[in-house]
């Protein structure tokens, strides 16, 4: 209760009183101006000030007599003398205005006298004013402080500097960092450089941090980014006492404009505060919580010694509670509630906490719990249980503060005795919350025959019309609220977080990541064990080209909580260098830590052993003869193209081990429509030209197929590709699909120039056939000379005439014998060319056409000889044509001449004919 | 001494005033017929208490005045009434240029407040040498902003004397309590919107004290009162009470309403059959 004078008690003691009120509001310029007379008349109809033991904070209302004329406190209405400070020449500034001090002073007199000796009752700032009806409402001081958000999470109670604790930034990446400030490195666990140190900001530049956390020297300074941080000493674990830590937090989250708030604390409850964060909420949520964990209080109390109200850490008188006040009959009206409910009372509490002075092996706090009850209460309303579990980390980690807690939160719910609300007949502007007053009953008694003592849970003061009257709510003994313990056993209570820390990889002689070359690529094992206080949740894993490289955005190859990552796409065979980056959240902050050093490794090549030994890789195409299958459905590297026919559908896959290479073989059924199409994978071509030559190659393709049922023509393509591997052009052969057995079937096409890729083709040949047939071994292959043939004869130009001419020799008789391909063989004549030579006189004017033939037909090799005179070597060939032959074969070359000019002797023709297999 | 209205609870001439609102008595004007009412009003409380015994928390014992006025004159009652209601402005130049309802200054060249030799209170207006200018837009307006009739009043010091000035609008003139229509007055020009400026177009500065704007035309009789009075007007609205019925030592502040006019026929004395006269309802209260 406040202090009462001589003067006021002799007042109170009178039984009558006067009753003065007035309302002081700070205006722009900061002089306090009092409503009841700055515009020259009493513009305070009436004010409400009210404050519970629930409630942080007292609240003010008042209702104003917005205007008189012209003079008006609306603060919308700018020509207002009262808005202006009554200075026409000064700039708009509205009196009654958000956040503008207010003070609140009463004045209690003898009955009939003015004002005399002003008793301040309430100070806080106006939080809302409504100009219909004109009030403005205000909280009192710690109004401010409800407002204050906690921006940026400190460690406290972590570190000391000349024995008073200092609240410490966690190290963040990037971060923006001002001189003074202390800061708690992040990474930081067992064998990292920021393990049990804190640091300075002792100059700055920029300001702003590198973007990843520095290695922390054990004394001197570290530059990071633009901000330099100097060693200051090791951190602490003993704990620093609360009402320092209070202060701290006070102090560490102003907002802008707001004044310093000083923490009062009468005696020191003597609880030691472990390090833990404070996480981002408002000051006041920040401070209340931490007051209330032993069941102390923290509010704005008027402190007579200085004056004013000071904020003041406090815990209700609980045992014993002086009586402040003993209230007759004639000082209090008709009662207005005078009851008791069982939802508020608990005599039985539980508290759960983590012992820190008792540990499990792996340095885990054993959970203890602490009872205590009231067996009075629990006689008289039956056991009312409640329990409050103390998080892992909260600042209750001692038998003593337990029992402290249990022994609140019994003495605050056990018993309520009665909740008793009336009001007095005259203002007592004295009460403060918790005070303990006693009520005498009357000569008949009423509600009571004996005095009741309870404390104050609530009190509301009205002034209006010249009258002051106080309400009170009552209940039981001091409490810090009844219902706030009860709120937290329901709800258990917020954890207070550990400070954030990340951990980092130990340095160079403990690798503490293993990479391992893959097939292009590699795997990185980072071998890490979560560090119980480290806040890790996932690397950032980098791959550069050099041992130093910086690990950012163009080096990121993945970011995952894992600790195996598969590195892939890489170039084999080239040297590389792995980063890991331990990252984690601050709240919603990313903090990145150190990076490791630098691991170098190779990414690595496909060996022999990968391979399949199924395909015959000496030939193509690639599974050409569909003895792989990585699914069991499609052969492998051929492709449906259609989209309709797919593998398994449209096309087999037959591993029946009647193929003829190996055991697999395809099948196409028809049913499917001619858009039935197979394609192989890409082969690479030459097609004679890139090379330097004149003559164009020649490819053989073959293949087996056995025709199953039904009839109709298949094509097989080869569709050649230039050097992007577009399409240039196509050579189709057509099949019938009537023969019957396994055949061989083997077909040449020379590549058009340009053609650096071809690919094989299957399709039907009309959508209406219905047959079915098998393909086997697929073979591609460059024809490669084989053997050379040579023919040769002595002709005699002058008669037009056609020779056949026989290998042999140059010499040999002009006569029709072809010869006979010798078996096994099948390939193709290419490259024809003859020499001419005369007897007498220069092939000249005779010019020869030579026709290859096979089996006495005519190909289309023709190529001419003559018209340049001379002996040797007259010259002619055809390297563009070819012809197809096999075993059994005969070939002949069917020579005509033509007579031009005049007669000459006769020549000899020697004719190089060149097989390819 | 009230000339117009003799007739009423004081008819004579030499009795002390009754109950004067800023200097002019209300005797005359209060009819003896309704019998003027003072009644009490308490500030505070008395409240019953559990037992039923009654406390007191008295502050104050506030004393009002009703009564009703004898048939007036029709504009007499005008000006009666707009000085019972407080109607007009009072600028004491005390501590700003802003007047007892809050009208500043629409537009001032070099004038200030300041604390100057006051002839009541604690400053003056002062209009520098021969640019001072100082406009009160719409400070002769009355209620609801309409404009018909003003007095002027204001204290203006020359050459180190204060003299006072009352004009009003059908040209009635008081120089220092003395009807004198021909004074000049020149520097004082209330516009047809009811707009009053003072200017200084001489070549020193000048100084002005305790400007009063009334949105009717006094009684003639009140000019010889005004204008030798001998503390500053009242603040309008409220109103200074003296007399017998003031039985404080001070000045009673007070605020009054016309809450009704009576409109009657009659004939006072030395006049014709008068159509629209009025009685006035009038409250007074202690502030």
């Amino acid at each position: 209760m406040r202090t009462r004078s001589a003067a006021d008690q002799a007042v109170w003691s009178s039984g009558t009183q006067g009753e003065h009120l007035r309302v002081w509001v700070k205006d722009g310029g900061g002089t306090f101006r009092d409503l009841t007379t700055y515009a020259g008349f009493n513009a305070v109809k009436a004010c409400t000030i009210a404050e519970r033991i629930e409630d942080p904070h007292p609240t003010a209302d008042v209702t104003l007599v917005r205007q008189r004329d012209r003079l008006n406190f609306a603060p919308l209405v700018s020509g207002s003398a009262i808005n202006r400070g009554f200075d026409p020449f000064a700039a708009y500034s509205p009196l009654v205005q958000l956040n503008r001090e207010v003070k609140i002073e009463v004045s209690i007199v003898p009955a009939d006298k003015g004002p005399n000796v002003w008793m301040e009752i309430f100070r806080g700032r106006i939080d809302k004013w409504d100009q219909a009806g004109f009030t403005f409402g205000c909280r009192g001081l710690s109004g401010r402080l409800a407002q204050q958000f906690i921006k940026t999470e400190r460690v406290y109670s972590f570190a000391e500097v000349s024995g008073s604790a200092v609240p410490l930034l966690i190290f963040e990446p990037s971060g923006t960092y001002a001189v003074n400030q202390y800061i708690l490195p992040a990474s930081r666990g067992t064998g990292d450089s920021g393990a049990g140190k804190f640091y300075k900001v002792t100059a700055i530049t920029t300001g702003i941090a590198g973007s990843v956390e520095p290695t922390w020297p054990s004394s001197g300074s570290v530059v990071s980014g633009g901000v330099t941080f100097t060693y200051q000493g090791t951190t602490t674990t003993a704990g620093n006492p609360v009402e320092e830590i209070l202060q701290n937090i006070l102090d560490d989250n102003r907002g802008f404009g707001d004044g310093a708030v000083t923490l009062y604390t009468p005696s020191s409850p003597g609880w030691m505060i472990r390090q833990f964060i404070q996480r981002r909420e408002f000051t006041l949520d920040g401070i209340r919580k931490l007051a209330q964990q032993i069941g102390w209080d923290v509010r704005f109390k008027w402190r007579t010694s200085s004056s004013q109200f000071e904020l003041t850490f406090y815990e209700p008188e609980r045992v014993s509670p002086t009586v402040n006040a003993v209230f007759e009959t004639t000082d209090y009206k008709e009662i207005e509630q005078l009851s008791v409910d069982i939802q508020n009372i608990r005599n039985a509490w539980r508290v759960i906490y983590s012992d820190a002075s008792d540990l499990m092996p792996d340095g885990t706090p054993k959970r203890k719990i602490v009872e205590v009850s009231d067996v009075d209460s629990i006689v008289k309303y039956g056991e009312l249980w409640a329990e409050i579990a103390e998080e892992d980390t909260s600042q209750i980690d001692s038998d003593t503060e337990a029992t402290a807690l249990a022994n609140a939160a019994l003495s605050d719910c056990a018993e309520p005795t009665a909740e008793l609300k009336l009001k007095l007949t005259r203002g007592w502007p004295h009460v403060e919350l918790n005070d303990y007053y006693g009520f005498m009953p009357g000569t008949l008694p009423t509600h009571f025959d004996a005095a009741q003592y309870l404390a104050v849970t609530g009190y509301e003061h009205r002034y209006e019309g010249g009258k002051l009257r106080t309400s009170l709510e009552l209940r039981g003994k001091p409490t810090i609220g009844a219902t706030i313990h009860i709120e937290k056993a329901t709800h258990g209570t917020k954890p207070l977080k550990q400070p954030h820390q990340l951990t980092d990889f130990p340095g160079a002689t403990t690798p503490a990541i293993a990479v391992s070359a893959t097939v292009g690529g590699a795997r990185a094992i980072i071998d890490y064990v979560r560090d119980k206080n480290a806040h890790q949740r996932d690397f950032e894993y980098h791959v550069g080209p050099t041992a130093n490289f910086d690990p950012d955005g163009t080096t990121l190859e993945a970011v995952t909580q894992a600790t195996t990552l598969e590195l892939a796409n890489l170039k084999p065979g080239q040297d590389y260098y792995f980063k890991a980056v331990p990252r984690s959240l601050n709240g919603v902050r990313p903090m990145r830590g150190q990076p490791s050093a630098a691991v170098a490794f190779t990414a690595g090549r496909a060996i022999a052993a990968h391979l399949s030994p199924e395909p015959d890789l000496t030939r193509l195409p690639l599974n050409g003869g569909f003895e792989t299958s990585f699914d069991g459905v499609a052969a492998d590297h051929w492709k449906a193209i259609d989209g309709v026919s797919d593998w398994g559908a449209g096309w087999a896959l037959i591993s029946d081990g009647n193929g003829v290479s190996g055991s697999n073989y395809i099948q196409l059924d028809t049913t499917m429509g001619d858009t039935a199409e197979l394609q192989s994978a890409i082969m690479q071509v030459d097609d004679g030209y890139g090379v330097g030559l004149s003559l164009p190659s020649v490819y053989i393709l073959e293949w087996l197929e056995l025709a199953d049922y039904g009839t109709g023509n298949h094509y097989i393509d080869v569709q050649w590709l230039d050097d992007t591997q577009a399409l240039i052009s196509t050579d189709s052969y057509e099949r019938d699909n009537s023969a019957g057995g396994w055949l061989l079937i083997t077909t040449a096409f020379a590549p058009p120039a340009g053609a650096k890729y071809a690919r094989i083709h299957i399709r039907k040949k009309t959508a209406s056939d219905n047959f079915g047939i098998f393909f086997d071994q697929f073979r591609f292959r460059r024809a490669q000379p084989s053997s050379q043939l040579l023919f040769g004869s002595s002709v005699n130009p002058n008669t037009v005439q056609t020779y056949y001419l026989k290998p042999g020799g140059p010499y040999a008789a002009a006569a029709a014998i072809e010869p006979t391909i010798p078996a096994p063989f099948t390939g193709v004549i290419h490259s024809v060319s003859a020499y001419g030579h005369n007897y007498g006189g220069p092939v000249g004017q005779v010019q020869y056409t030579f026709t290859v033939r096979v089996n006495g037909v005519d190909t289309g090799i023709v190529f001419t000889l003559g018209s340049t005179s001379g002996g040797w070597p007259a010259l002619g060939f055809d390297g563009t044509n070819f012809a197809l032959v096999q075993a059994g074969d005969t070939i002949s070359v069917k020579m005509v001449s033509a007579i031009g000019g005049a007669p000459i002797a006769p020549a000899d023709i020697v004719l190089s004919m060149t097989l390819e297999r | 001494m009230p000339v117009s209205y003799s007739y009423g609870l004081a008819p004579g001439t030499s009795l002390p005033d009754w109950y004067a609102i800023n200097g002019i008595d209300l005797a005359p004007i209060a009819s003896a017929k309704d019998l003027p009412q003072e009644p009490k009003r308490d500030i505070g409380g008395v409240e019953d208490a559990s037992d039923g015994s009654k406390v007191v928390t008295r502050i104050a014992r506030k004393l009002d005045l009703t009564f009703t006025s004898i048939p007036l004159l029709s504009a007499d009652a005008v000006a009666f009434e707009g000085l019972i209601c407080g109607l007009g402005e009072h600028w004491s130049f005390d501590t700003s240029l802003y007047g007892s309802k809050g009208l500043g200054p629409s537009g001032t060249i070099d004038a200030i407040q300041t604390a100057g030799t006051p002839k009541f209170g604690a400053g003056v207006l002062r209009l520098s040498a021969t640019t001072g200018t100082i406009t009160f837009a719409g400070a002769a307006q009355g209620p609801g902003g309409t404009f018909r009739k003003y007095t002027v009043m204001v204290w203006r010091r020359e050459s180190g004397v204060w003299h006072h000035y009352i004009v009003t609008s059908s040209g009635h003139k008081w120089l220092d309590g003395v009807r004198a229509d021909g004074t000049s007055t020149t520097w004082l020009v209330v516009t047809a919107v009811g707009d009053v400026t003072i200017v200084n177009t001489a070549g020193a500065t000048q100084d002005y004290d305790d400007l009063v704007v009334l949105p009717y035309e006094i009684v003639d009789y009140w000019g010889e009162i005004f204008g030798v009075a001998t503390s500053a007007f009242s603040n309008l609205p409220d109103l200074n009470a003296s007399g017998l019925l003031v039985t404080e030592a001070t000045t009673r502040i007070v605020t009054g309403n016309c809450t009704s006019m009576t409109v009657m026929m009659a004939r006072p004395s030395g006049y014709s059959l008068q159509r629209d006269m009025k009685r006035l309802s009038v409250e007074i209260f202690q502030v």
